[in-house]
């Protein structure tokens, strides 16, 4: 198991990586800003401001004390300038190069192990504050003074300032490549592919021209005999018209046919020798088409070889280790070990793994999730485990395996396990499932009960680990990368999570489909199976039109109603009683039979992510481009089995009137403007209309206010307030009987047993810890507590 | 909340700051003479500075996408890259038409960005007059930012930048 010393380095060298990304890039900006002040100004303003930021964060994380204090004061600078209240000129600008310079210095020596020249390092950290105290006064003309209290002695020569980012080890033999100059290459080799396929097209051609000659060579056969008649005749006969007119029976009794007249010897010899002639050459076509046919094989087979090996290596330079996500649990298990109250430890063995950046994008908030849970509800408080004869130290395992195309994941603790009689009685509850359907389920089927919506997320306790999102989120996350989830678990003993994802998504075996007058591309991953349907398998249950696939009623739509829901109001037009081609897409949970006009056929296609300004479109989740050129859009197919889950509601809706119009409404309640603005713009992004508060007490008096006009949906508050506190104003709510049962979501840096107890008691719906904030947490729980 | 009270200085900065920004649409705009690219769309003709218009291309391969607002006319393949194609007309309060077969797009590029304009045809190359009329839209308050006005041929002239730094233009099905 790892010391806290061993994960400490290991945070590190993250951070020696990181502190110098952060450097160059400010470099980077200030440079531009120096060079163009006007241009971009507020957008490399926000930019610098939160690298600076970052910087500090991270040299916190590390334990870099010195380079925390040069970040910090650099971000004064930077928000100083984003006020205006300072202007950047090369004179400002001097200082924070030198800072920069000095980060890298210090850094240098955290990586010989050397001793940190501190009083360097506060030099920097005087000149910057000097210059921010010395101008924010005096108005944008510029500082003349450089800097009174600043030391001279660390400064950087201002020829140094350009290599202010610590240079890269000289005896490194890697370049940096930005993604999206993977990315073009990629895109380049998607073209390639595509020529690929029309190079194989051109082969198929040479080889139907190959066949013609076949064609001409039977007529030639045909014919030969009466040419060598001819010829013969031609070589005899004496070279007299009439003589030939006589003997050849042209015109038998007249003398002067059009054809004898016309026809000489001369003609006949130059008719005998072009077809000679003619098949001389075509022969010889043929063999230069048979040597052509064979090296337009060779050379569709080399390129076709070549651009597979070239897009694979693409691919894979693309990919990052798997490391890069997975070690940072390794802290992330330790903190939330601590806040929960009990002991344990993660073992990592990533396997050497590597992975498609997209795919690791998803899969690091999968992990998070399924460690978080482990740690929340599998392994049990220590006096519990021993108890039972366990070690008081709980463990758990994130191990990984590349297996072709895919990797495979297991997440694994030996703790509680998973009751699954309480999962048989939450599925009842929630009327999933009779009792005697749930009696007749096997162990492993109830346990896959818990990735369904609404049976992992209803645990208060779950709410207050500040995620408000279940194992329903994890799947989805994951299908929406072609991956997929199982579940073993034996209680008492542990839970054991298999995971398996494609180790790329620039690339999949999809089928084509024709919907309509629209093609569509489907993961072949999603698809269980292609029916053809029969009238007479065909039903009508629960008024919907279904068929019954794997012995359960199986929702049956067309998918081009599916697509078109919003655009088309008319309800889908299948009938049941019509012979139907069907593609039943996903799980065996959660499946739906669509209708669809053709299954036009398998291909391994390039996956092209939607191009600007398309961030998440609803049922298409990429495109690819065919061999011809034509662009087909990929189903997302998780949102096309909610939409057609969904259907009927969207007609019944259409019915309906709207039932208000009135948006939900959030209550703001932070001290900080920073945050207070970043919330309000996510949640307004969002749809939500926003009231702000700077503390509780303000806070409580709006909410009375509101009272008259509609009253307030939810409150999403900070804990440590002036004047009125989080817990405070949650009590004070409470209290109210005209909103004791309104919503309210604490947001805090604090994240211990203790708070979130204070928070429960208190009366607090749900708990969102900062450090980990993220938007889509903040959203979800909001979704579900409205 | 009561109105923080600002010291002399600040409000000099403020003033100054407010001075700064009122001038911004000056430097963003089009510069006087400046080369355009005139297209039609509809019933009207437009105009972008030809220094945002990359390349003009006929639309061939392009793909309707289903779950997109009207402004999302496709997808196209731009030679092996995928560009969205934009319909102006609905940001317009005008309604979309699918494109023609002779339709082209003017693929334009800003900060790395790019994006593909839907056009009938294009219709000229000229410099950009010196005045240019305001429009109905800037009077009844529901103008544009990126609708820089009328000139004397009767041409909407665009301000491509604002454009493709238009918020309205992301699509995002999670933002609700």
């Amino acid at each position: 198991m790892l010391t806290d010393a061993q994960i400490m380095a290991a945070v590190l060298a993250a951070f020696q990586d990181e502190q110098a990304e952060h450097c160059q890039t400010i470099t980077q900006l200030l440079l531009d800003l120096e060079q163009h002040p006007a241009a971009e100004h507020k957008e490399l303003l926000d930019q610098l401001f939160r690298e600076a930021h970052s910087l500090k964060g991270g040299a916190r994380a590390a334990g870099q004390p010195e380079v925390e204090q040069i970040a910090h004061a650099m971000e004064d600078l930077f928000s100083a300038v984003r006020q205006g209240r300072l202007a950047l000129t090369p004179d400002t600008c001097d200082p924070i190069y030198a800072a920069l310079h000095e980060i890298g210095a210090v850094m240098a020596q955290v990586g010989a192990k050397a001793p940190i020249d501190s009083a360097a390092a506060a030099a920097v950290v005087a000149r910057l504050e000097a210059v921010v105290s010395a101008q924010a006064d005096a108005l944008p003309v510029v500082a003349s003074s450089p800097a009174p209290a600043a030391a001279p002695a660390s400064t950087a020569p201002p020829e140094h300032s350009d290599s202010a980012a610590p240079a890269p080890k000289a005896d490194s033999l890697s370049v940096r490549v930005s993604i999206a100059t993977l990315d073009t290459l990629l895109n380049e080799t998607g073209e390639l592919l595509a020529y690929t396929v029309r190079a194989q097209q051109r082969k198929q051609q040479v080889q139907e021209f190959g066949a013609l000659p076949m064609r001409w060579r039977r007529t030639a056969h045909q014919v030969r005999p009466i040419i060598g008649k001819l010829q013969s005749l031609v070589e005899t006969v004496q070279p007299t018209v009439h003589y030939l007119e006589g003997r050849q029976g042209f015109g038998s009794n007249s003398s002067h046919s059009p054809l004898g007249s016309r026809l000489s010897e001369h003609d006949l010899q130059a008719l005998v020798e072009a077809f000679v002639q003619a098949d001389t050459l075509i022969s010889e076509l043929e063999r230069r088409l048979k040597a052509h046919l064979l090296e337009t094989s060779e050379d569709h087979a080399r390129l076709a070889a070549v651009t597979d090996r070239l897009h694979d290596q693409i691919r894979r330079t693309r990919m990052l280790p798997l490391a890069t996500i997975l070690n940072p649990l390794r802290l992330q298990v330790r903190d939330m070990v601590r806040s929960a109250d009990k002991q344990a430890y993660i073992i990592i063995d990533d396997g050497g793994a590597e992975a498609d950046r997209q795919v690791l994008d998803a899969l690091r908030d999968v992990l998070l999730h399924m460690v978080r849970n482990a740690v929340d509800h599998g392994i049990e408080p220590p006096a519990e485990r021993t108890a039972q004869g366990k070690p008081a130290e709980g463990q758990i395992k994130v191990l990984s395996r590349v297996n072709n195309d895919r990797l495979n994941l297991v997440i694994e603790d030996d703790g509680a396990g998973i009751d699954t009689a309480a999962i048989r009685h939450k599925a009842q509850a929630l009327g999933l499932h009779s009792e005697a359907e749930l009696h007749a389920l096997s162990t492993s089927e109830v346990l896959d009960l818990i990735f369904l919506p609404g049976l992992s997320t209803s645990a208060v306790v779950n709410n207050l680990s500040g995620r408000g999102v279940g194992l329903d989120i994890v799947r989805t996350q994951l299908q929406r990368i072609q991956g997929h989830i199982s579940i073993h678990s034996v209680a008492g003993q542990g839970t054991r999570f298999e995971l398996s994802v494609p180790l790329s998504l620039t690339s999949a075996q999809s089928l084509l489909l024709q919907v309509g007058a629209e093609q569509y591309v489907v993961p072949l991953d999603a698809v269980q199976r292609i029916i053809a349907v029969e009238p007479e398998q065909m039903c009508v249950i629960e008024g919907q039109p279904s068929i019954i696939y794997q012995g359960r009623p199986t929702l049956l739509v067309q998918l081009a109603a599916v697509l078109n829901a919003g655009t088309t109001p008319t309800p889908s037009k299948l009938r049941v009683g019509q012979a139907a081609l069907v593609v039943v897409l996903g799980t065996h949970e959660r499946q739906v039979a669509c209708q669809v006009d053709a299954v036009l056929g398998q291909h391994e296609l390039v996956i092209h992510r939607l191009p600007e300004p398309l961030r998440r479109v609803r049922y298409i989740s990429s495109a690819t481009i065919m061999a011809d050129g034509a662009v087909v859009p990929i189903l997302d197919v998780v949102d096309v089995i909610r939409g057609a889950l969904g259907l009927s509601h969207t007609f019944v809706a259409e019915v309906e009137p709207a039932p208000s119009q009135r948006r939900c409404r959030v209550l703001v309640v932070d001290d900080s403007l920073t945050t207070r603005t970043l919330q309000k713009n996510i949640l307004e992004a969002a749809g939500y209309s926003v009231a702000q508060a700077v503390d509780g007490q303000e806070a409580l008096e709006m909410l009375r206010t509101l009272l008259a006009d509609g009253g307030c949906d939810v409150v999403l508050s900070d804990i440590d307030m002036p004047r009125l506190n989080g817990f405070e104003l949650t009590s004070q709510i409470r209290a109210d009987e005209r909103m004791e049962h309104l919503p309210i979501i604490l947001v805090t840096s604090l994240d211990t047993a203790a708070d979130r107890e204070r928070g429960i008691a208190a009366g607090a719906d749900a708990y969102i810890v900062k450090r980990n904030f993220d938007q889509r947490v903040l959203l979800d729980t909001i979704k579900q507590l409205t | 909340m009561t109105t923080p009270a600002y010291t002399e200085g600040e409000q000099r900065i403020l003033r100054e700051r407010a001075q700064l920004l009122a001038q911004q649409p000056a430097q963003t705009t089009l510069m006087q003479g400046e080369e355009l690219v005139v297209f039609r769309l509809g019933a009207s003709s437009y105009a972008v500075a030809a220094r945002w218009v990359r390349e003009v291309y006929p639309l061939q391969a392009w793909v309707r996408l289903p779950g997109t607002p009207s402004f999302i006319a496709g997808l196209a393949n731009v030679r092996s890259q995928l560009l969205s194609v934009i319909d102006i007309r609905p940001l317009l309060d005008q309604p979309a038409a699918p494109p023609s077969t002779t339709a082209v797009g003017l693929v334009l590029r800003s900060a790395g960005r790019e994006i593909v304009l839907l056009a009938d045809s294009v219709e000229d190359v000229r410099r950009s007059d010196s005045e240019l009329m305001g429009l109905v839209s800037q009077q009844n308050g529901r103008a544009v930012a990126w609708v820089r006005g009328l000139d004397q041929r009767m041409t909407m002239i665009l301000d491509a930048r604002q454009l493709m730094d238009d918020q309205r233009l992301i699509v995002d099905a999670d933002a609700l």
